[in-house]
Order: C-alpha cells, then sequence, then structure tokens
C-alpha cells in the first residue's frame, strides 16, 4: 500500500498536516493534523509498504508496548482510507 | 506601460501583466507602478478557458456566456496567487478592514455575514475603518507578524483599499442564535481547519506545501478567535469588547 499521489503533507511546530491539491483522487477538502507517530505512518507510506513493515519501523523507533502501536497504527490507516489516501 | 503590458504592485510585490483585453487595466488602476516587477503574468485564451471550466466544475455557475474579458481577471489571480507563496504571502477568502490602524480578518464560507460584520464596523465607528478587501486579500506572513494587504479582487461589490496594515487578529464568523455577539476562543486544531478551508492552496505539491507552511507561521503570530454575529446594531460595538485586548490602541 501506499499514499495516494495528490496528497501533500508538510512538518509544522507542532506536528504534521496533510491537505489534498488538485489532483487527489478524493472527495476530502479538509486537513489532517498528525502527531509524531501518525506523521511516522505517513512518512512510511510515501514508499510502497505494508502493514507490517510499518509496525516493524515503529517497533525500532519508539519504546512503547508493541500492541499500543499496532493499535495506533491501525486507527491512523482508519483514517487515511476513510479520506481514501491510500492506494492497497 | 500599455493597457495590456503594465505593472501592479501586490503584497509589496511588482507583477508585470501582460493581457489580452483592456479591462485589466482599469480594474488594477488603483494598484499600478512603475516599479520593475519580480515576475510576469502573461495571460492566454487556454488560461481563461481553464476558469470556465473550473469555475462550472466547482458549482461556481459561471454562465456560459461570460465575457473572456471577465474571466481574464480571474486567470491574472490565479497565476499571481500560485507564485505568491515562494513570497511569503497568502491569498485568502476574507474579508478584511483595519480599525484604528489594526487589521482585522473575517473568515467564513460565502452567505454567513462576513461582509454584513464589515458593514456594521464601518457604520458603527465610521472613519475609524477602513475597508481592506471584502473578498480575497492577500497576508504577507513575516516571521514576526504578518501584515494584510488591499487588491482589486474584492468580490461582487468591489470594496477595497491599497493599503496594508499589521494583521492583529483573524475572526471565525459565526451566526449567533442568541441575539448578541460575543467572542470566543479557538484550539489549534479549529485554527488549522478555519485556515485551511480559505486559503488557495495552489494546484501543485510544492505550492501547497509552501502555503502549510506559511499557515503554521501565521498561526504562531496571529490569534484566531471565533465571533459570533447577531449582525445587528450593536453587533460591532459587541464584537470590538470581545477583542480590543488584541488591538494596539497607540494607534488611534
Amino acid at each position: 500500500m501506499k499514499l495516494k499521489e495528490g496528497f501533500c503533507t508538510q512538518k509544522i511546530a507542532k506536528g504534521q498536516v496533510m491537505v489534498p491539491i488538485g489532483s487527489a483522487d478524493t472527495d476530502f477538502r479538509g486537513i489532517v493534523r498528525s502527531n509524531s507517530t501518525a506523521a511516522f505512518v505517513v512518512d512510511c507510506l510515501k514508499e510502497e509498504t505494508t502493514r507490517d513493515e510499518i509496525l516493524e519501523k515503529l517497533k525500532a523507533t519508539y519504546d512503547a508496548p508493541e500492541d499500543v502501536m499496532a493499535k495506533d497504527l491501525d486507527d491512523v490507516l482508519e483514517k487515511l482510507d476513510s479520506i481514501n489516501a491510500i492506494n492497497r | 506601460m500599455t493597457d495590456r503590458d503594465f505593472n501592479i504592485e501586490l503584497a509589496g510585490e511588482v507583477f508585470r501583466i501582460k493581457a489580452i483585453y483592456d479591462c485589466a487595466f482599469e480594474f488594477c488602476r488603483d494598484y499600478l507602478t512603475e516599479k520593475p516587477e519580480s515576475a510576469t503574468i502573461t495571460i492566454s485564451q487556454s488560461d481563461i478557458d481553464f476558469e470556465r471550466e473550473t469555475g462550472n466544475k466547482n458549482d461556481l455557475d459561471i454562465p456560459k456566456d461570460y465575457p473572456d474579458s471577465y474571466l481574464e481577471l480571474l486567470a491574472i489571480y490565479r497565476k499571481v496567487a500560485t507564485v505568491m507563496p515562494e513570497r511569503d504571502v497568502l491569498l485568502i477568502h476574507g474579508s478584511a478592514f483595519s480599525f484604528d490602524g489594526n487589521g482585522i480578518l473575517l473568515l467564513a464560507d460565502s452567505g454567513v455575514g462576513k461582509s454584513t460584520h464589515a458593514s456594521l464596523w464601518q457604520k458603527t465607528f465610521g472613519g475609524r475603518v477602513v475597508m481592506i478587501n471584502d473578498d480575497k486579500p492577500l497576508i504577507k506572513a513575516g516571521k514576526d507578524g504578518a501584515y494584510i494587504y488591499g487588491t482589486p479582487w474584492s468580490g461582487k461589490n468591489g470594496i477595497n483599499t491599497n493599503t496594508k496594515a499589521p494583521l492583529k487578529v483573524m475572526c471565525e464568523i459565526v451566526r449567533s442564535e442568541t441575539g448578541r455577539t460575543y467572542v470566543e476562543d479557538t484550539d489549534d486544531s479549529e485554527r488549522w481547519k478555519i485556515l485551511t478551508q480559505q486559503t488557495f492552496k495552489g494546484a501543485s505539491a510544492g505550492s501547497a506545501a509552501k502555503t502549510l507552511e506559511l499557515t503554521d507561521r501565521l498561526l504562531e503570530n496571529v490569534p484566531v478567535k471565533r465571533v459570533y454575529c447577531a449582525l445587528n446594531d450593536v453587533s460591532a460595538v459587541e464584537a470590538y469588547e470581545g477583542l480590543k485586548g488584541l488591538l494596539d490602541q497607540s494607534e488611534r
């Protein structure tokens, strides 16, 4: 899976924001604000990857229980799916 | 300088405009300058056709017989707005005015009452209020603060002044259900949503990313309030009471 073309991300003072631009294949016209974990996931999705690969990268980067990270990851992926931002 | 090849100054940036029709010159008359340009905006028929297609796709209901000369004006501003982020300038949809020299920007979707509320400030406070732009002002988002600028592109009433003011507060306008006007704080998430909805982001990823960077800078420097407006004879006074702590009183 991979983040779709047409979504623009930008690091800001408090995390990351993401918006669709004109070419994005989505009806979503709002803004997604990401904390550091969500921003990490979004950055991983800029290349073709899998859920398990992202989870491995999270485990290598963050010091938190695996089940907590897995739930955070699934929440972010669900949110991105809800705005049609991921090609699967 | 000719009627179809002229320079204008917007938000401190000078553009050479190479237009197809004469009316762009008249439209931009208050913003003409002899200063040298930093960029050239050249309009072609395909730019005008794009405006017609885009307007209809976005339900702006642009009539098929809208003159190309009018659509050319939209095309010029789109091109200007596209290169503005790299100059630290944002195009935003809102009604901007100054009060005792303090820039105030009202934000909301069309039809909520931005222009009506701005006109109530004018009616209430007279010459202390200068309308800057009633529809699409420009904001220069500097590292130490922001300035809001007039432009000719100012909505159906064409209300604008070639001036600038330090931007002191941005206000989301919401219709009041209580018959009185009052001011509330916004949280960080709300502020991002309010600004993102009303900011021109351009069609490219680079332009959008720079716009988001400038939005972040703007939010660091300028507060965002939510103003519940009753749109009656006392609403400007009531709004002022809620905002006056943010305004510089020394410029009166």
